[in-house]
């Protein structure tokens, strides 16, 4: 193969050898370092014989020399091919043009792909990129990965990965978000446990403090369930004294809710006609030219559908030529009455969906009635919940606070 | 350096240690040295010369001696002043003094 390609970019000449002393013909061309090849005897007189072609203005020579007729039977090779076609102007602007294209596709970046958590501002990382210079159409050379990933944690705070990678002409962006580190509280800081919400205590599981309530009992948002001062087991001298120690355990309630969820009868919705335009758009590199006339803004009553087609020459290389084919949809508001049977699903699973959100514990039931009351539509859901109602909060009070006779206080 | 063979002194000496055995054929730059794979190819290097050419019978001059290949479909694949290689069915090598 790479002997043919040799041959092909240098040329080659078949011959056709005619004397009566050719192996002596063939034996001078040897010596004189004149390659041949694929010799093939004819008769006795006659062989056909490759050479390459720098090599014939020295044969013709030989061959004078030995008495012997040369005869070029055929041309081969590159330079032959260039020679044939070199008028053809066209056709080496064509190849100029083809070679431009392809610099063109492979030195450059055409297509950035962000692959980003969801919350994360895609937005802000496109900007930031495009300030150290990563953006559509800038050379691949140019790309720095690892300053770039530098630049960009120091830029951003919210991410705890970066990383960039050049493939063909595409540049994918991978990025994690930094989750932020919860609150926490020191263990020797002085807590109480209150209860967040008005219910019935199901479950204590007091791990640190003095319980103030016990299981069944109810509670009314804001009260105290777990006291930080704890009372020593021995009074017998000074030594044991009540001490302020850091509050903390579960603390479980059934809770109540009442809510009303209201929707309005009147509605409207769309209604599709038949009727469907098209616009074409080409995008080459940054330059978009449109294939209409007329501005591509959508009118009201329609639905704008915009599909991107690529040309993709394999999964990395993308060619900077891309159609944009917008596709209009129109249609028109139909207004439409609701009734509460139509909506009562609907509505319940909403009213379910924002308890949900509410509480940090779960339904345990649920009942719900709803009517028509002029207009619009009302939801009345009455929920039994099961959560976590305590809530640790600090506790301002000193040892000296709690240490303090109680007869000072009363004789106040 | 030797007229008559157009070799140096030292050539001939080793190529006269190759000949008895002390020396590989490698380090006789003049020695001729025939390869042949199966029965469908040889390359001689260090030949002196094509003496007959035909597709059934050719004669190489290797200096010393002259190799003889005997076959059918005989073609010379490529010959400069270095090697020769010769394609085809072989039959039978002969070295003829």
């Amino acid at each position: 193969m790479l002997l043919w390609l040799l041959h092909f970019f240098t040329g080659q000449l078949r011959l056709r050898v005619r004397g009566a002393y050719l192996e002596r013909f063939l034996n001078i061309c040897a010596l004189n370092g004149i390659t041949l090849y694929d010799i093939n005897r004819i008769a006795v007189d006659e062989i056909y014989v490759f050479i390459d072609v720098h090599h014939f203005k020295p044969l013709k020579e030989l061959a004078r020399k030995t008495h012997c007729k040369i005869h070029i039977l055929e041309k081969k090779g590159f330079p032959f091919m260039l020679y044939r076609i070199r008028g053809r102007y066209m056709l080496f602007a064509g190849i100029l043009l083809f070679l431009v294209t392809v610099y063109f596709v492979w030195g450059y970046i055409w297509i950035i792909n962000i692959d980003a958590p969801e919350g994360m501002n895609e937005r802000e990382i496109i900007q930031n990129l495009s300030e150290l210079g990563v953006k559509v159409g800038v050379p691949v050379k140019d790309i720095d990965a690892e300053s770039i990933k530098n630049d960009m944690m120091l830029k951003m705070d919210n991410l705890a990965f970066f990383a960039i990678n050049v493939i063909g002409n595409e540049a994918n962006v991978e990025v994690e978000m930094r989750v932020p580190k919860p609150e926490m509280m020191d263990e020797d800081t002085i807590t109480s446990i209150v209860s967040r919400k008005t219910g019935v205590i199901t479950k204590m599981d007091v791990k640190g403090g003095t319980p103030m309530k016990k299981v069944g009992d109810t509670v009314l948002s804001g009260e105290m369930i777990v006291d930080a001062k704890v009372n020593p087991i021995k009074e017998i001298d000074d030594i044991y004294k009540p001490m302020l120690v850091h509050s903390f355990g579960d603390i479980q309630a059934r809770t109540w809710y009442n809510t009303k969820r209201i929707l309005s009868t009147k509605t409207s919705y769309k209604q599709y006609t038949e009727k469907v335009k098209t616009k074409y758009a080409l995008v080459i590199g940054k330059k978009r030219i449109n294939l209409f006339f007329g501005s591509g803004i959508a009118a009201d009553n329609c639905d704008k559908i915009v599909d991107i087609y690529k040309v993709k020459i394999n999964d990395n290389l993308t060619v900077p030529v891309h159609l944009v084919k917008q596709t209009y949809v129109m249609y028109e508001k139909v207004e439409d009455t609701l009734t509460a049977d139509m909506v009562q699903k609907f509505m319940e699973q909403m009213s379910e969906e924002s308890m949900k959100k509410l509480i940090d514990g779960e339904i345990l039931s649920s009942s719900h009635t709803i009517y028509d009351d002029e207009g619009v539509i009302v939801l009345e859901s009455a929920f039994e919940c099961l959560e976590n109602i305590g809530q640790e909060v600090y506790d301002d009070r000193t040892i000296e606070d709690i240490n303090q006779p109680e007869k000072e206080g009363q004789l106040e | 350096m030797d007229k008559k063979r157009g070799e140096s002194y030292i050539s001939k000496k080793l190529r006269e240690a190759a000949e008895s055995g002390q020396i590989s054929g490698d380090y006789a730059p003049t020695m001729s040295q025939v390869e042949i794979f199966g029965n469908y190819k040889i390359i001689i290097q260090n030949h002196k010369g094509i003496v007959e050419y035909g597709d059934t019978l050719m004669k190489i001059n290797c200096g010393k001696n002259i190799i003889k290949i005997v076959g059918t479909e005989l073609e010379l694949k490529a010959m400069n002043s270095e090697a020769i290689a010769i394609v085809g069915k072989i039959i039978t090598v002969e070295y003829i003094n």
